[in-house]
C-alpha cells in the first residue's frame, strides 16, 4: 500500500515537472534568436522559407505546436530533425546508452574515490593528510571539466599516448577498447564530483563520529574500520545521496561538453548539434527526457534513503 | 568565419613531399602505393544536407562530397579547368554553347548509368528547372544559390523566374545523344566551366538520389549516390559518414591499378581544433584540416618532430579572412566610414597575434596566382603601413564622417561563439578605439543567423536587420571573374551589399570575356576599384593546412585524366582516391 502511494507520488511529480519544464523550455526556445529554417536554407528567399515553415508546422500558434509535441511525446514519438527527417527516437537509441555509460561510470568512479577519502579525512580530521586532501579538492573544484579534459587528452592522449585522445568503442564490440576510450572523459567528468562528495561526506562523518552510538561501538572494542564503514558511514550518506541526485543536472551539462571534446556519440553531442542547428523539436524532446530522468533518479534516491536509514523506513 | 567556397583552386606546390612548412610524405602518385586499409578523417563541422543542388557545403562537406561524387570538370593544381567526367568539352566561338562529351561505361553506385539523361537531370536541378516526373513530388528543386548562379539574372535572384529576359546564364540543357549534352546560354559565358566545377560542389548525383526528393525529410539529403571513388556505406548517416571503396570506379592510376587504394574513409566531426591535432598525434585520426594559425603551428611542431605530415597551402590560390562590412546602410554606405575603419584597424597586428605569425596580410580579393592579383605596395588600399600616420588619417576620416552625417562613427560587429572570432573582434575594437571609433561586439549568435540576415540584406528584403559587419572567410582563387557571384548587385550572396554600377559593369564584362589576359585585366580593375573604395577590410590570407599521420600518402593523388596535376589543398579540399597507407 505504502509502495503504491510512493509510486503514485512519483508519477504525479513526474507529470507536473515534465509539464512545467517542457512548457518553459518550449517557450524559451521560441524566444531564442535564430531560425531553424535559416539553418536549413541560409541562402533562400523568405517565400521559400515560409513554405518550409508551413510544411513543418512552425507557423502554427505556440500552444498548438506545444500540444502537438506533447501528444507525440507521450505516445513515444520524439519528433524528427527538420533537415534529414531522421527520427529523434532513432538518434536516441544510439546515443542515450553512450551518455548513460559516461555518467554512470563518472558517478561510480567519483563515489569509489570520494567515499574512502571522505571517511579517512573525517577520521583523520585536522591532520596533514586531511589538509592536503582538502586543498586538492578545492583545486580540483576550481578546474573546469573541459579544461581538465583537454589537458588529459593532450598529455595522456597525444603526447604520451597512454590512452586515446577521443573516440568511442561499443562495450559489446571490444570491452577493453571501450574502457580505454572512456577513461579520459570519465575522469574529466568525475574529478569535480569527487571533490564535492568527499567534502560532503567528510562533514557528515565528522558529526556522526561524535554520536553516542559510535562511542559505544568503540567502547565495545569494535575495530576502527568497522566503526567507520559499518556504523558511521550509512547514517552519514544521506546528504551525499541527496547531492548526488541533485548533481545530475550538473553532470548532464558537463557531459555535453565532454562528449563534444572527446567525440563521444552520446546524447550530449546530439544536444550540442541540435542547439547549433536550431532543431527545436529534437531539443524539446531531449530536455523532456532529461527532466524525466532527473525526476526518476531523485525518486530512486528517496527510496534509497529508506534503505540506508531504518528510521526513515519506520517513519 | 565561414567559407562558402564556390570556386577553390590549387596550391602551387604539388610535388612529392613538398609542402611548405613541416615535413611531408608522398603526396602524388607512387609506384609504392598499396591497396587496402582505412583512414579516419576529422573535419571541423558537420553537414546536414548532401542533396547538392540545394546544399550549401562548407569545406567539411566538400571533402566528403569529393569522395562520393565526381564533377563534369575539375580544377588542376595550376588553376586550369579540365574535363573529368566529361571526356572533352567544346565551346563555340562566343561561349554561348558548351558541348560535353561524356565518358562512356560509367555507372553510379546504384548501377544507374551515367549518361546524358542523368547530366541533364542534374543540371536542371542545379538551375532550379527540374520538372515532374523527375522529382518525387513534382516540385522544382528549391535551388536558390545555384539557381542564381546558373541563371545569372542581372536584377537578382527573385527575377530569375519573373523576368527571364534578364537571365544571362543557362538557356537550354539538352541531351544530343546518349553521351552528349549541349548547354546553351542567353549571353556569352566565358567562365561557365569554373562555376560548373564549384570546388567539387557541382557533383553529379544519381537520378535515384535526385528523385528521392529535396523537400524536408527527403532522401536526397541523406543518401549520397554518385560515381565517385567511394560509396556512402552508412546512409542515412551524413554527419559522420562512412565511405567504402567503389569497386567499379572508372579511374585507374598510371600503372593501370584500380582506384581508390583505400578500403574506406570514416569521417569524424571534431570542432575543437586542439583535439583534431591531438587526434593526429594520438593516432585517433589519420587526416584533418586546419585553418587557424595556432593549430597549424601545433601541427607543424608535430611534423618537425617526425610524428605527422603537414601540408600548408602556399601563396597562389588562397582564400581570405576579413571583416565584411555592409555597404548598403549606415555607417558603411559612407566611404569615409569605411576608410576610417580600415585605417584604424591594425591588420598586421591582428594577423600576427590572432594567427600565431602564420598568415600574411592580404592585398585584396585575389591571391598571387589568380588573375587580377595586386601586389601589397600597389593595391589601391588606404596606406596602413605606418601605424601613426594611418591612425591620424583614420581620425580625419571619422571626423569627416561625423561632419557629413551628424553622428559619431560607431557600429556593431556580429560574432559567433567561436573563441577566435571574438578575440579577433576584441583586438579590432581596441585598434578602432585609438581612432575614437566605437565598435560594439554582439552577443554570440549562430552562424546560420548571420548568413540569414546577410542574405536578407543582399536580397533587399531585410536590409534593416542585416549585420553592419561580421568576420568572414571566403574567395579562394581560381577563375577571377567567377567571384562576381559575391559582388554583383542583386546576388543573394552579395553580403557586403555592394551596389555599384562600375563593379557590375566590370564583372559582367569579365564574365563574357573569352581572352584570359583581357579577363584578368578586368579583374584587376575591379579589384583595384573595390580596394580604392574600401568595400571591405581585407585582412589575411588563409593558409589552409592538411595534417596527416605518417602512414598517410598520396593526399593529392594521381594526375587528373588529362594528365594535369591534381588539386592539392585547395583551401582544405583535395581528392581522396589517391590516398594510400604505408605500414
Amino acid at each position: 500500500m505504502q509502495l503504491l502511494a510512493t509510486l503514485g507520488r512519483v508519477v504525479v511529480r513526474l507529470v507536473v515537472v515534465l509539464l512545467i519544464v517542457t512548457f518553459v523550455t518550449f517557450g524559451m526556445l521560441k524566444l531564442l534568436p535564430g531560425d531553424p529554417i535559416a539553418t536549413l536554407r541560409p541562402v533562400s528567399t523568405e517565400e521559400q522559407r515560409d513554405e518550409i515553415r508551413e510544411e513543418l508546422g512552425l507557423n502554427d500558434p505556440f500552444l498548438v505546436q506545444y500540444g502537438n509535441w506533447l501528444r507525440d511525446f507521450f505516445t513515444g514519438d520524439f519528433g524528427r530533425y527538420y533537415d534529414s527527417g531522421e527520427s529523434v527516437n532513432a538518434k536516441l537509441e544510439k546515443s542515450l546508452p553512450v551518455s548513460l555509460q559516461l555518467m554512470g561510470y563518472s558517478i561510480a568512479l567519483a563515489l569509489l574515490i570520494a567515499i574512502p577519502l571522505g571517511v579517512i579525512t573525517a577520521y583523520r580530521s585536522g591532520t596533514r593528510f586531511d589538509r592536503g586532501a582538502n586543498a586538492a579538492a578545492f583545486g580540483l573544484l576550481a578546474l573546469p571539466n573541459f579544461v581538465l579534459g583537454l589537458l588529459l587528452a593532450t598529455y595522456l592522449g597525444a603526447r604520451w599516448q597512454i590512452l586515446p585522445t577521443q573516440g568511442y568503442e561499443e562495450f559489446g564490440a571490444d570491452p577493453v577498447e571501450h574502457f580505454r576510450f572512456m577513461v579520459l572523459p570519465v575522469v574529466a567528468l568525475a574529478v569535480a564530483q569527487i571533490a564535492v562528495y568527499m567534502r560532503l561526506l567528510r562533514s557528515d562523518m565528522i558529526a556522526t563520529l561524535q554520536e553516542n552510538f559510535v562511542t559505544t561501538a568503540k567502547a565495545k572494542g569494535v575495530s576502527p574500520r568497522r566503526v567507520l564503514f559499518r556504523h558511521a558511514l550509512r547514517p552519514s550518506s544521506l546528504t551525499l545521496l541527496t547531492v548526488a541526485g541533485l548533481n545530475m543536472g550538473t553532470l548532464i551539462g558537463g557531459a555535453i561538453v565532454i562528449e563534444v571534446i572527446f567525440a563521444l556519440p552520446g546524447m550530449g553531442r546530439n544536444i550540442y548539434e541540435a542547439i547549433l542547428t536550431s532543431q527545436y523539436v529534437a531539443l524539446q524532446s531531449f530536455v523532456a527526457i532529461i527532466a524525466v530522468a532527473y525526476v526518476l533518479i531523485n525518486a530512486l534516491i528517496d527510496i534509497l534513503y529508506a534503505v540506508l536509514d531504518p528510521r526513515i523506513r519506520r517513519a | 568565419m565561414s567559407a562558402m567556397a564556390l570556386v577553390v583552386a590549387a596550391c602551387s606546390s604539388s610535388d612529392d613531399g613538398d609542402n611548405g612548412d613541416g615535413a611531408g610524405g608522398n603526396t602524388g602518385e607512387s609506384a609504392d602505393a598499396t591497396t587496402g586499409g582505412e583512414v579516419t578523417y576529422a573535419v571541423e563541422g558537420d553537414t546536414l544536407n548532401f542533396c547538392l543542388p540545394t546544399a550549401q557545403l562548407a569545406i567539411s562537406g566538400i571533402v566528403i562530397s569529393m569522395g562520393v561524387y565526381d564533377t563534369l570538370v575539375a580544377q588542376s593544381a595550376d588553376g586550369e579547368i579540365v574535363p573529368f567526367l566529361a571526356e572533352s568539352v567544346e565551346r563555340n566561338d562566343d561561349a554561348t554553347s558548351y558541348t560535353f562529351n561524356l565518358r562512356e561505361g560509367i555507372e553510379f553506385h546504384n548501377g544507374e548509368p551515367f549518361n546524358a539523361e542523368a547530366v541533364v537531370m542534374n543540371l536542371n536541378a542545379y538551375r532550379g528547372a527540374v520538372v515532374a516526373p523527375d522529382v518525387q513530388d513534382g516540385e522544382p528543386y528549391p535551388s536558390t544559390l545555384f539557381k542564381y548562379i546558373f541563371n545569372a539574372n542581372t536584377e537578382g535572384l527573385a527575377q530569375v523566374d519573373l523576368e527571364p529576359e534578364n537571365n544571362l546564364g543557362i538557356d537550354t540543357v539538352e541531351a544530343i545523344d546518349e553521351y552528349t549534352v549541349e548547354v546553351t546560354m542567353h549571353e556569352p559565358w566565358a567562365d561557365f566551366e569554373s562555376l560548373l566545377y564549384g570546388t567539387g560542389r557541382i557533383g553529379m548525383l544519381a537520378p535515384e538520389q535526385l528523385r528521392a526528393g529535396a523537400g524536408e525529410g527527403g532522401g536526397c539529403a541523406t543518401t549520397m549516390i554518385g560515381t565517385g571513388p567511394f560509396r556512402h556505406a552508412n546512409a542515412p548517416e551524413v554527419r559522420e559518414p562512412r565511405l567504402e571503396r567503389n569497386e567499379n570506379y572508372w579511374r585507374e592510376d598510371s600503372e593501370g591499378r584500380q582506384l581508390p587504394y583505400l578500403d574506406a574513409v570514416q569521417f569524424r566531426i571534431q570542432p575543437d581544433t586542439n583535439q583534431r591535432v591531438n587526434g593526429i598525434e594520438g593516432g585517433q585520426f589519420n587526416l584533418t584540416h586546419l585553418s587557424g594559425g595556432e593549430e597549424i603551428n601545433q601541427a607543424i611542431s608535430l611534423s618537425d618532430a617526425g610524428s605527422a605530415y603537414t601540408y600548408v597551402q602556399e601563396p597562389g590560390f588562397r582564400e581570405m579572412g576579413y571583416l565584411l562590412i555592409n555597404n548598403g546602410k549606415p555607417p558603411f554606405d559612407n566611404e569615409n566610414a569605411r576608410r576610417a575603419v580600415f585605417l584604424a584597424g591594425n591588420r598586421d597586428q591582428i594577423t600576427q597575434l590572432r594567427n600565431d605569425g602564420i598568415f600574411t596580410v592580404s592585398s585584396g580579393l585575389y591571391d598571387a596566382s589568380v588573375g587580377g592579383h595586386l601586389e601589397l605596395d600597389d593595391d589601391g588600399l588606404p596606406d596602413d603601413t605606418d601605424r601613426d600616420a594611418a591612425l591620424e588619417e583614420a581620425r580625419q576620416a571619422a571626423a569627416a564622417y561625423e561632419d557629413e552625417t551628424g553622428s559619431p562613427l560607431s557600429f556593431e560587429a556580429l560574432t559567433t561563439n567561436a573563441t577566435g572570432n571574438t578575440q579577433t573582434l576584441e583586438l579590432l575594437r581596441e585598434n578602432l578605439a585609438e581612432a575614437g571609433i566605437d565598435m560594439s561586439i554582439s552577443a554570440p549568435v549562430l552562424q546560420s543567423e548571420i548568413i540569414n540576415r546577410a542574405v536578407g540584406g543582399a536580397l533587399g528584403t531585410g536590409l534593416e536587420d542585416a549585420p553592419e559587419a561580421f568576420l568572414w572567410r571566403n574567395h579562394p582563387g581560381g577563375n577571377c571573374s567567377a567571384q562576381y557571384v559575391w559582388f554583383l548587385s542583386g546576388s543573394p550572396v552579395n553580403f557586403a551589399i555592394i551596389d555599384d554600377p562600375e563593379v557590375d559593369r566590370l564583372y559582367l564584362e569579365a564574365r563574357q570575356t573569352l581572352d584570359d589576359d583581357e579577363r584578368n585585366e578586368l579583374c584587376r580593375e575591379v579589384n583595384l576599384y573595390m580596394n580604392e573604395h574600401v568595400f571591405s577590410m581585407w585582412t589575411w590570407w588563409v593558409d589552409w593546412t592538411i595534417a596527416t599521420d605518417t602512414s598517410v600518402n598520396g593526399v593529392w593523388g594521381p594526375p587528373l585524366p588529362d594528365g594535369s596535376p591534381p588539386p592539392n589543398n585547395m583551401s582544405g579540399v583535395h581528392r581522396l582516391d589517391g590516398i594510400w597507407l604505408s605500414s
